[in-house]
């Protein structure tokens, strides 16, 4: 009965902090090879963010509440706009259109 | 008899036994599981709760902003003019000037109020080359807001700071030519007058756009245009026009 509790209580606490993550993508630029995208948690809980896009492989970051994080994954960037997907480890999702500054 | 009898009160005993048990079950388990969700549940109610109120707070953030550039020792100095139009108070945490974060400052605006955020020194990277500068500002809550009077650009031609989303349009009613046209900036003190437009247009045109560099809250411009008859000019209009922050364009037109 009491792990049954717990596991509620956790379940829930789990749930709360899925719908009180709160993140934006600030700013992107990029080089020859490399994607720069920041990212910021305005939200109450601490999150991991992963740049979901296919052809993007990259790990998970960890984004503090109130903190400024700059992501750079390697990728060759081809034709005048590149749509950026940022997921979060529950489940959130942000996009984000970035048009080459010609 | 006796048999039934000692059946009932063991029946008895065994209920009493049985009522014990199952309170006892409902005092150190149910109860506390069912006060534990409860708990859960009403974190999670206040949570909610919180962060719309949050997310409410977020979309009724309402300032704008625009771009005062100052010459100090031949360098530009940018500084933002904001205007905090919501009734909540707005933190500017960072300013974005194309890939460079700025955000040594701590820039508070109170509701229905104004304040002059100093950016500091603009670099232009290459003297020789045009450079455009996108300006962003980022808010403590997640809103980024652009500025409302344009882009700053270099010009390396002129080596002046221009924002070209300012114009005064001169239009005719009907196609003319000898026109010239003067347009002079009114500033406080009148001395020296800077005169943006001073031009003759011998062909036939219909309409003329001159591009304003930058304007501060709300400034004037008279607008005087003038026909020429062998060599002698005429007065076709003279007038003031205001440009400011919030419009941008304005229009002088000439009667036929």
């Amino acid at each position: 009965m009491t792990i049954t509790a717990k596991d509620y209580a956790e379940e829930v606490v789990n749930m709360t902090d899925t719908i009180c993550e709160r993140f934006i993508v600030e700013h992107v630029n990029h080089s020859l090879m490399e994607l720069s995208v920041w990212i910021y948690n305005y939200g109450d809980v601490d999150i991991d963010v992963k740049i979901t896009n296919p052809e993007i492989d990259n790990d998970w970051e960890k984004v503090a509440s109130g903190e400024l994080k700059k992501i750079d994954i390697t990728y060759a960037i081809s034709g005048t706009e590149v749509g950026i997907n940022v997921k979060s480890r529950r489940d959130n999702d942000v996009y984000y259109r970035y048009v080459v500054p010609s | 008899m006796c048999i039934i009898d000692m059946s009932c009160r063991r029946r008895g005993t065994s209920t009493i036994y049985g009522v014990m048990i199952f309170i006892g079950i409902m005092f150190t388990a149910v109860i506390p599981m069912l006060l534990v969700m409860n708990q859960a549940d009403t974190l999670h109610e206040m949570r909610k709760v919180e962060v719309g109120r949050l997310d409410e707070e977020r979309a009724l953030e309402d300032i704008y902003f625009y771009l005062a550039l100052t010459v100090v020792d031949e360098a530009p100095v940018l500084t933002l003019k904001i205007s905090n139009r919501g009734e909540l108070a707005v933190r500017i945490k960072g300013v974005w000037v194309n890939d460079t974060l700025r955000d040594d400052f701590d820039c508070i605006i109170p509701p229905i109020s104004n304040m002059d955020l100093e950016i500091g020194e603009l670099m232009v990277p290459d003297p020789t080359e045009p450079v455009i500068y996108h300006i962003l500002a980022v808010t403590d809550r997640g809103n980024i807001f652009s500025p409302t009077c344009g882009i700053p650009k270099y010009d390396p031609e002129f080596m002046v700071w221009t924002m070209d989303d300012f114009v005064i349009l001169v239009t005719m009613e009907k196609r003319m030519h000898n026109i010239h046209i003067i347009v002079e900036k009114l500033v406080d003190p009148p001395d020296p007058p800077e005169i943006l437009c001073d031009e003759d247009f011998p062909a036939w045109f219909f309409s003329y756009s001159i591009n304003v560099p930058y304007v501060e809250e709300t400034t004037n411009y008279q607008v005087e245009v003038y026909q020429f008859y062998e060599q002698h000019p005429s007065l076709l209009v003279v007038e003031v026009v205001s440009l400011s922050v919030l419009d941008s364009s304005a229009e002088v037109r000439v009667p036929a």
